[in-house]
């Protein structure tokens, strides 16, 4: 027989010219009915056959020796079988070519053809001596998830089951990865992902409900059941998800900054200097890391700028021009504030029990970080936008202001502290929850489904990977979700077996999932800070105490009594003239980087009854 | 330049259906057996259009018999866009595609095909296809 030309894997048609071509699409579709009885255990023989298709050829009067299909949880289906080849045309077309095949039961009128394997041609071997080529086939599961082309491409592959997440598993248009993607998404989804046996892709729930089929005594082979429970190494004690969330704590701190000016006689009897208004803005505006939350209220020498003060029991007049009443400074209040950050890293965080003892650390941890340019936050404001405009009569109807609008938003209340999310979300942090206790329940469940139940019964094609089986025998009784199944079909000897494996964990419920809730903590800082109090410091005056001043308490108007008057003393301190301004420490408490601790409230189930196990 | 497009089993346009594909059904049950092809090019930058008359009319596709009278009556065959539109498809009637699909994986047109099983006989069916009218493909 002359090979077919329809090995070729191009579509029919076509020109090898570079303009518009013309072609035709069709595809054949095979309408398999089985008929279930053809499975049953009653006496009697079966006939099996497999038909085998290489790029759309029917090659099945071909083969020779074991047929073998192996199938797994999240790996591609491979086949392995021999052919003769009729011509070196046809061996070569082996090469990468479309596989199909069907197994055919029939059993008197009763019959049953179920499609297992539908993939291509891995690797020809071929034995010239025999004239035999062996294949060894495989599906696309490799190459699916790389072909996708969007991460919503890589997302449907699990049919919305994954937790997808931007902020922890990016994904990238300029250079996509969609395998790596892919990986990652897999790690948070319970559930398997496999190509069936007709080619198409699955996603799977690990859910262990009503088993599709159930078998009892006499339809296993006769010691072929096997309970492997799991490994010391599959059970630790628990498995642990932690979400660590930095972000910036933002503090502001305000307090008053007052001075009143000592009384008037000082300026006659001392000959101090007054303090005036170009020293306390230059004062005021210098405070390190502090800025005046709007401009300080000031009160000037007022009306009749003449004051009676008394001096040696007389009363002597101090006069001031009103020009200079305007640049002198009778006294000030201010509200100074500072803002700043401190880093706040949130811990949510869950175990799951898993009951084992082994000491393995199977934790997951992730983390996420909160955007925000603090350093500009925490910068002073623009001139332009706290220096007063209005002296007097300012236009009626002007909102009133806060003090904070020359600042970068947010502002924290007045002596308290926000966590500021910047680009992240309380969505975004519910979300990469779920996404670490996906991780966590799949590395978990993944352990508990270790504890597996391997049988071989009849050839018996009908079951699928997360397909739902039971099994009751040898004093066994399990049910559970195929993981894997080898089956094996001897052209020669007639040997017909299929082997499967069946996850049985010792569940809680039938459905494994989780659902989550946290709450973001909130700040509770209340900020209680106080500047010293600032007085009016005569420095070379034989009345002021204490003869050696404290530097560290010396706050206020630091001025000199005059030479010539009758205060002054060589001996005593003199001052560099002064407004001196003192603003407190802001305590480690709530400067020093901070971790806090919330746990994650979930309900965690994973599906499966386990293995019972009599007969002793 | 040959003419790409085709059918598929996956969306990501790997795997072309160069072979009958499978749709399966337990005798007697009535759970229709559904799958899911995707029509396209892997060829991004390509389109196809209806030969006869380019861009204007739909692609359709229809579903043939080779043995008339006997196989599977191309009746138990619903076409859909969708999975939701089965259920309302009308047995055997041809599926009405856009008047122009282009290539690479984003625009695959995923096909939607029930066969509900009227005959009571097992077996496998190989009679029926699913077929497009002369196409129009052209090259980025």
């Amino acid at each position: 027989m002359a090979f077919s030309s329809a090995f070729s894997p191009a579509f029919t048609g076509g020109s090898a010219t570079s303009g518009p071509v013309t072609g035709s699409a069709s595809v054949g579709l095979a309408v398999q009915v089985y008929d279930a009885t053809v499975f049953s255990p009653a006496a009697g023989y079966i006939a099996t056959d497999v038909r085998i298709h290489v790029g759309g050829v029917d090659v099945s009067a071909q083969k020779l020796g074991s047929i073998q299909i192996d199938a797994s949880e999240d790996a591609a289906r491979v086949a392995s079988f021999s052919l003769i080849p009729a011509s070196v045309a046809e061996l070569q077309a082996y090469d990468s070519a479309s596989v199909t095949l069907d197994i055919v039961m029939t059993r008197g009128s009763q019959s049953a053809t179920v499609r297992r394997f539908t993939g291509f041609v891995e690797r020809v071997e071929f034995d010239p001596v025999n004239r035999i080529a062996s294949l060894a086939c495989r599906d696309g599961y490799q190459e699916r998830p790389r072909a996708a082309r969007t991460a919503s491409d890589v997302e449907a592959l699990f049919n919305g089951l994954a937790y997808p997440n931007q902020k922890l598993v990016p994904w990238s248009d300029v250079t996509p990865d969609p395998a790596g993607y892919f990986d990652a998404l897999r790690q948070t989804f319970s559930g398997t992902t496999f190509i069936d046996g007709g080619g198409l892709w699955r996603a799977v729930p690990w859910n262990i409900g009503t088993p599709v089929a159930s078998w009892g005594a006499g339809v296993l082979f006769d010691g072929a059941l096997k309970v492997i429970r799991p490994a010391r190494a599959d059970q630790p004690s628990s498995v642990s998800a932690t979400l660590t969330h930095r972000l910036p704590r933002l503090h502001n701190a305000e307090v008053e900054l007052t001075w009143t000016r000592p009384d008037r006689s000082w300026y006659i009897t001392k000959g101090i200097p007054v303090l005036d208004m170009t020293t306390m803005q230059a004062a005021l505006s210098g405070l390190q890391g502090w800025h005046i939350k709007g401009a300080p209220a000031v009160v000037h020498p007022g009306p009749p700028y003449s004051y009676g003060v008394i001096v040696g029991g007389n009363t002597v007049y101090y006069t001031i021009s009103q020009a200079a009443a305007a640049m002198t400074v009778d006294s000030f209040t201010a509200t100074a504030m500072r803002r700043w950050y401190q880093q706040v890293d949130v811990r949510y965080s869950i175990d799951i029990a898993m009951g084992g003892s082994s000491s393995r650390d199977d934790s997951v941890a992730l983390s996420i970080s909160s955007t925000f340019d603090t350093s500009a936050w925490e910068s002073s404001a623009p001139a332009e936008t706290t220096l007063p405009l209005f002296a007097e009569n300012a236009p009626v109807g002007l909102p009133v202001t806060s003090g904070y609008e020359g600042m970068l938003t947010p502002w924290p209340p007045a002596n308290g502290a926000v966590d500021h999310l910047a680009d992240i979300s309380a969505g975004d942090v519910a979300a990469a929850v779920d996404h670490a206790v996906a991780k966590a329940l799949v590395k978990a469940a993944s352990g508990k489904r270790q504890q597996r139940l391997v049988f071989s019964r009849p050839l018996d094609p009908r079951w699928e990977i997360g397909d739902v089986l039971a099994v009751s025998d040898y004093g066994v009784s399990a049910t559970g979700q195929v993981v894997g199944f080898t089956e094996s079909i001897d052209i020669d000897s007639g040997e017909v077996v299929s082997e499967y494996t069946l996850a049985c964990p010792d569940g809680n419920s039938t459905v494994t999932g989780f659902s989550t809730s946290v709450t973001l903590p909130t700040p509770s800082v209340s900020h209680v800070l106080a500047a010293p109090t600032m007085a009016t410091h005569a420095g070379s005056d034989i009345n002021e105490t204490p003869i050696w001043p404290d530097p560290d308490a010396l706050f206020g108007w630091l001025c000199n009594t005059l030479p010539t008057s009758t205060h002054y003393s060589a001996s005593r301190a003199a001052y560099e003239t002064q407004l001196r301004v003192g603003v407190p420490e802001v305590p480690a408490l709530h400067r020093d980087p901070l971790t806090i601790d919330v746990p994650i409230t979930a309900i965690v189930t994973i599906a499966g009854s386990g293995i019972t196990i009599g007969g002793f | 330049m040959a003419f790409s497009f085709g059918f598929f089993v996956d969306p990501a346009l790997t795997t072309p259906a160069n072979f009958r594909v499978a749709i399966r059904q337990a005798l007697g049950s009535a759970t229709p057996g559904d799958i899911c092809l995707w029509f396209g090019s892997p060829v991004v930058g390509s389109m196809c259009e209806l030969d006869a008359d380019p861009g204007v009319s739909p692609i359709t596709l229809s579903v043939v018999t080779s043995t008339p009278g006997s196989g599977t009556p191309v009746t138990d065959i619903r076409l859909a866009l969708s999975a939701a539109s089965l259920g309302s498809a009308t047995p055997g009637a041809s599926l009405a595609l856009p008047a122009t699909v282009q290539g690479g994986s984003d625009n695959a047109v995923a096909i939607y095909v029930r066969a509900s099983n009227s005959l009571t006989t097992p077996g496998q069916r190989d009679n029926l296809s699913l077929v497009m009218p002369m196409l129009l493909e052209t090259p980025p």
